[in-house]
């Protein structure tokens, strides 16, 4: 049923006249490790993300360093790869602001290991941003497992730890992390077979990593919006058992 | 019967001790001066000069003045009695007991015929003015004076130039701020203080001071700080309560804790919009002297506690979350917000109970509660795809109208003339013509102000500050398709340099009583994020968002016209102030107006007065309310018989009693400003016709000649005489 969707949904994503405007730009870092094992994934995820949401994503995927000026012009920012991560004391400043301004960012381990140097750097880093701040598991009833999927636990390629975990910032969650390669269970060949097994899930695990990807898109896009009032008796009944 | 008296010149301690020294210098002097033995004439005459020498200039030190003074049958005095309100206070708190005012009164009665017989008396009763009371006639008079400025005793002489002394029934009390003594030194004549009045404290509870906000929130917690004190009465604690009307809304037990001054602060929550009067009450004891002073009354102006947006988005992006978080951040919004996560062409392949969707509310919501919103707020909202149709935009139009704010944000192909909004009744209220064609610009451009003086724009508090902070700000971007016209009335706040002129962006206008804005721009997050890359933070995002939310509620100080009225209470017979501040809809100062002002009185009479114009768009008139209680001022400006707007407050008139905290007796200070006026001070006990007699007799001399003697020529001439022939003779009789 998913391979159909997104073979329906490759039909209409595409981008009109302009520049972004609103739409939601996928903006991925390229830093000094292998930053991009997954080059081909976007345009799925996009798909997908058109199909499924009234969201409209912008077609192409933006890279940029820390330097790039459309850091600032990129409110949703995903870092992922494998290696340990390190930045310069002017591009931490960088990210420092990007946070603050309103950025947001999603850190993806695609080593999907707990103890992998990107495990161990990047939200090492992140925290150093903000020494006040610490990162907190989220519990199956955040905002982010039920900002369009009602979910009830954390996907991906392995799972490495069973939470996604975030980092608070002037009251305002800005920075996620998935220990489990969330992208690695989306890729796909060329011939829209999955590039690896989900574990210990399989299937079921992938399909609920895709549903994930969307969640975490749009917690980008609407914040705490699934916690205002109006919505409290609808969650708390479909959320029953 | 006449007298002829010789004064001399009091001496300060220096000056005897001056006169000492030159006593002992002079004599030292003539010692040193008096060589060998003259035969006895020469002796006699010698010692002679040299004594009369020495009287002279005793006499010139001493500066004696020679008077001729004259008696005065009747000589008229003035009786000046103090009338503020302290003197309606009984001393002992009890019923039965007489004010000090009637004790005045009764004192002067028991002895009106002495007074007769003595003097030939004028009466005068003194608060915050001195007046006379023709023959004496204070059975009319109450003591109800705001304050007792005693300085106005020295206006005496000019209105009575004959009076030869003053009499002065008073408890001492004063209020008028200047000291008297100076005042009764200056004046010429004695003064005499007759104190009313128990000497010890009064026994009172009073409410020293109380601070409270003017204006509040509604379900905002409101801070009332309270100071208690007791006077010379057993108290260790009571209870103060906050009153609206006869209602408690607030209560607290203050304790003395073993002084004589208890502080507290009482909190409550208004639960209503408006002006409203509340009272702070302590209680009242039975021994007390003052129960005036009790209690104390204040007026609170009550807005909205948050202003409620509804903020409708069809489709989540950037401009979305940004601008959902600085609404839901801000602290005096309140916010209920949709967006469109689903459209209905959109296929989920999921089951319902694993959507995280509600449907959307349209008729509870957009419809059903549109009127309890301050603000509505739809952005890139198609509304026809979500069952609303052209009712729904007839009630939108008519939210306007009726007083709400209407914010529309989109792109030009949602909001142009081929989006859904064309030709809706809505449209009617809207700041731009929907159906212009569109133009085409630049894609990317930064937003010019085309209205400086415009509150939107204001993101500094300087308008030049803010003018170069909206030219570093980051650049907007678009499809580089525009609306082409605003409608007739509708101000281009904001726009986009275009080669054939300038592009609308951003336009508002007043519908109505309510206002709408337009604002065909989906980036303005960039000014949040780029402006923080920049280092500069997204002080310029969030205050452009909170001018437009304050903007479209009405908020006070975005009015076209503001009335400023005194926020504290106005004693009655005092002149009020009325300020009309008035713009242009660009907010530049409006000088072309009329303004004119309803007041309307504590008994509901209204008057109309017109404000006249002062400058740079302020406008004024003044009237001394005579009534106790509310004051409610509207003023209402025109431009060419079409109203610009209005505003209106309130003025609170009391009878302010200056000496309302302490109403003890001040015997001490009346004894002193007695004694500096020449006179002498008694208590109302030791008042009577022998004290009296004493003192009208000391005053009933004419003084007809006064010669300062000490300063003739003569006597300087005699003494330069006698110095030059003793000189003289000593050098001719070989002696020097």
């Amino acid at each position: 049923m998913l391979a159909g969707l997104m073979f329906f949904a490759s039909t209409v994503f595409s981008a009109e006249g302009g520049g972004p405007e609103n739409r939601f730009v996928y903006a991925q870092l390229r830093w000094q490790g292998t930053w991009d094992p997954y080059p081909a994934l976007w345009p799925q995820i996009g798909r997908y993300l058109q199909q499924t949401t009234s969201v409209v994503p912008w077609p192409e995927r933006r890279t940029l360093t820390v330097d790039d000026p459309a850091l600032f012009e990129s409110p949703f920012l995903v870092i992922l790869g494998q290696g340990a991560v390190s930045f310069s004391e002017a591009e931490k400043e960088r990210l420092r602001r990007y946070i603050i301004g309103g950025g947001m960012i999603f850190l993806d381990n695609t080593e999907a290991e707990r103890n992998s140097p990107f495990g161990r750097s990047a939200p090492a880093l992140l925290k150093s941003l903000f020494p006040e701040s610490t990162w907190e598991a989220l519990p199956s009833d955040n905002v982010v497992f039920r900002s369009f999927f009602l979910l009830r636990g954390v996907g991906g390629r392995r799972i490495a730890e069973p939470q996604l975990k975030g980092l608070r910032v002037q009251d305002r969650l800005a920075v996620l992390y998935c220990a489990n390669d969330l992208h690695g269970a989306l890729a796909r060949d060329h011939l829209g077979n999955a590039l690896f097994s989900c574990e210990p899930g399989g299937e079921n695990q992938r399909y609920e990593s895709w549903k994930l990807m969307v969640n975490v898109i749009l917690f980008s896009l609407t914040g705490t919006y699934k916690t205002d009032a109006i919505h409290q008796p609808f969650l708390e009944r479909k959320a029953q058992p | 019967m006449n007298d002829l008296l010789v004064h001399l010149r009091a001496l300060t301690a220096v000056e005897h001790l001056v006169w000492l020294a030159l006593l002992a210098a002079l004599s030292v002097f003539a010692l040193l001066t008096w060589r060998g033995r003259v035969s006895g004439r020469r002796s006699l005459l010698l010692i002679g000069v040299r004594a009369v020498e020495g009287i002279l200039l005793t006499a010139i030190f001493f500066q004696p003045v020679v008077e001729r003074r004259v008696r005065v049958e009747r000589v008229p005095v003035a009786i000046v009695v103090d009338h503020s309100e302290s003197m309606a206070v009984r001393d002992a708190g009890e019923a039965g007991d007489v004010s000090r005012w009637n004790e005045a009164l009764s004192k002067l009665e028991l002895t009106r015929p002495d007074w007769e017989r003595l003097c030939r008396p004028v009466y005068y009763v003194l608060g915050s003015r001195l007046k006379e009371a023709p023959g004496g006639v204070l059975s009319a008079v109450r003591p109800d004076g705001p304050a007792s400025d005693f300085a106005r005793i020295g206006e005496i002489p000019r209105k009575a130039p004959s009076v030869r002394a003053v009499f002065f029934f008073s408890d001492g009390r004063a209020g008028g701020g200047r000291d008297p003594a100076a005042a009764f030194s200056d004046l010429g004549i004695p003064v005499y203080a007759i104190g009313v009045g128990k000497p010890e404290t009064a026994p009172d509870v009073l409410l020293a001071s109380l601070r409270a906000p003017h204006f509040a929130f509604k379900n905002t917690d409101v801070e009332v700080v309270v100071r208690v004190e007791k006077r010379n009465i057993t108290v260790d604690r009571l209870t103060v309560q906050v009153l609206r009307g006869d209602e408690s809304v607030a209560a607290k037990t203050v304790e003395f804790a073993g002084g004589d001054a208890a502080e507290t602060v009482l909190v409550f929550r208004p639960d209503s919009v408006g002006l409203q009067t509340y009272s702070v009450r302590l209680p009242v004891y039975e021994k007390e002297s003052n129960r005036k002073n009790n209690s104390q009354a204040f007026t609170l102006d009550v807005s909205r506690d948050r202003v409620r947006v509804l903020y409708i988005s069809g489709q989540p992006g950037p401009h979305y979350a940004f601008l959902r978080h600085q609404l839901k951040t801000n602290p005096s919004v309140e916010l209920v917000s949709f967006v469109i996560l689903r459209d209905p062409e959109d296929a989920v392949g999921v089951p319902d109970n694993q959507l995280a969707l509600i449907p959307f509310p349209t008729q509870d919501v957009l419809v059903g509660q549109m009127n309890s919103f301050d603000i509505i707020v739809l952005e890139q909202f198609a509304f026809s795809s979500f069952g609303l149709g052209p009712s729904a935009m007839a009630a939108l139009r008519d939210y306007v109208e009726k007083g709400g704010g209407l914010l529309l944000i989109g792109n030009a192909r949602m909001l142009g003339p081929a989006g859904p909004y064309v030709g809706t009744p809505v449209a009617e209220v809207l700041p731009f013509a929907l159906d212009s064609p569109l133009r085409a610009g630049p894609q990317r451009y930064i937003l010019e102000s085309y209205a400086p003086d415009h509150p939107l724009m204001a993101i500094e508090e300087n308008p030049e500050a803010a003018r170069a902070l909206w030219a570093r700000m980051p650049a907007l971007d678009g499809d580089g398709q525009f609306l082409a016209k605003t409608r007739p009335g509708a101000v281009v706040v904001a726009g986009c340099p275009a080669a054939d002129g300038r592009l609308p962006v951003l336009a508002a206008w007043t519908r109505g009583r309510g206002r709408a804005a337009m604002f065909l721009s989906l980036t303005s997050w960039r000014w949040a994020l780029e402006e923080a890359g920049r280092g500069q933070g997204a002080a310029g995002y969030q205050k452009f968002w909170n001018n437009l939310l304050r903007w479209l509620s009405a908020s006070r100080e975005f009015r076209l016209v503001r009335l400023s009225v005194p926020n504290e209470p106005v004693s009655l017979g005092e002149e009020i102030f009325l300020k009309a501040f008035v713009r242009d809809e660009n907010y530049r100062p409006m000088n072309s107006a009329q303004v004119r002002a309803v007041i309307t009185d504590p008994a509901g009479a209204a008057r109309q007065r017109d404000l006249a114009f002062l400058g740079k768009g302020e406008y004024a008139d003044a009237f001394v309310p005579e009534k106790d209680g509310l004051y409610r001022v509207s003023v209402r400006a025109f431009s060419n018989g079409r109203k610009l707007g209005e505003d209106s407050g309130v003025v609170r008139c009391a009878r302010l009693w200056v000496e309302n905290r302490d109403t003890s007796t001040d015997f001490p200070s009346l004894t002193r400003w007695a004694s500096a006026g020449g006179g002498e001070f008694v208590p109302a006990a030791g008042f009577s016709s022998e004290w009296l007699e004493k003192n009208v007799s000391s005053s009933a001399w004419s003084f007809e000649r006064r010669e300062a003697v000490w300063n003739a020529k003569g006597i300087f001439a005699v003494l330069i005489l006698l110095l030059f022939g003793e000189w003289l003779g000593r050098r001719r009789w070989g002696k020097i």
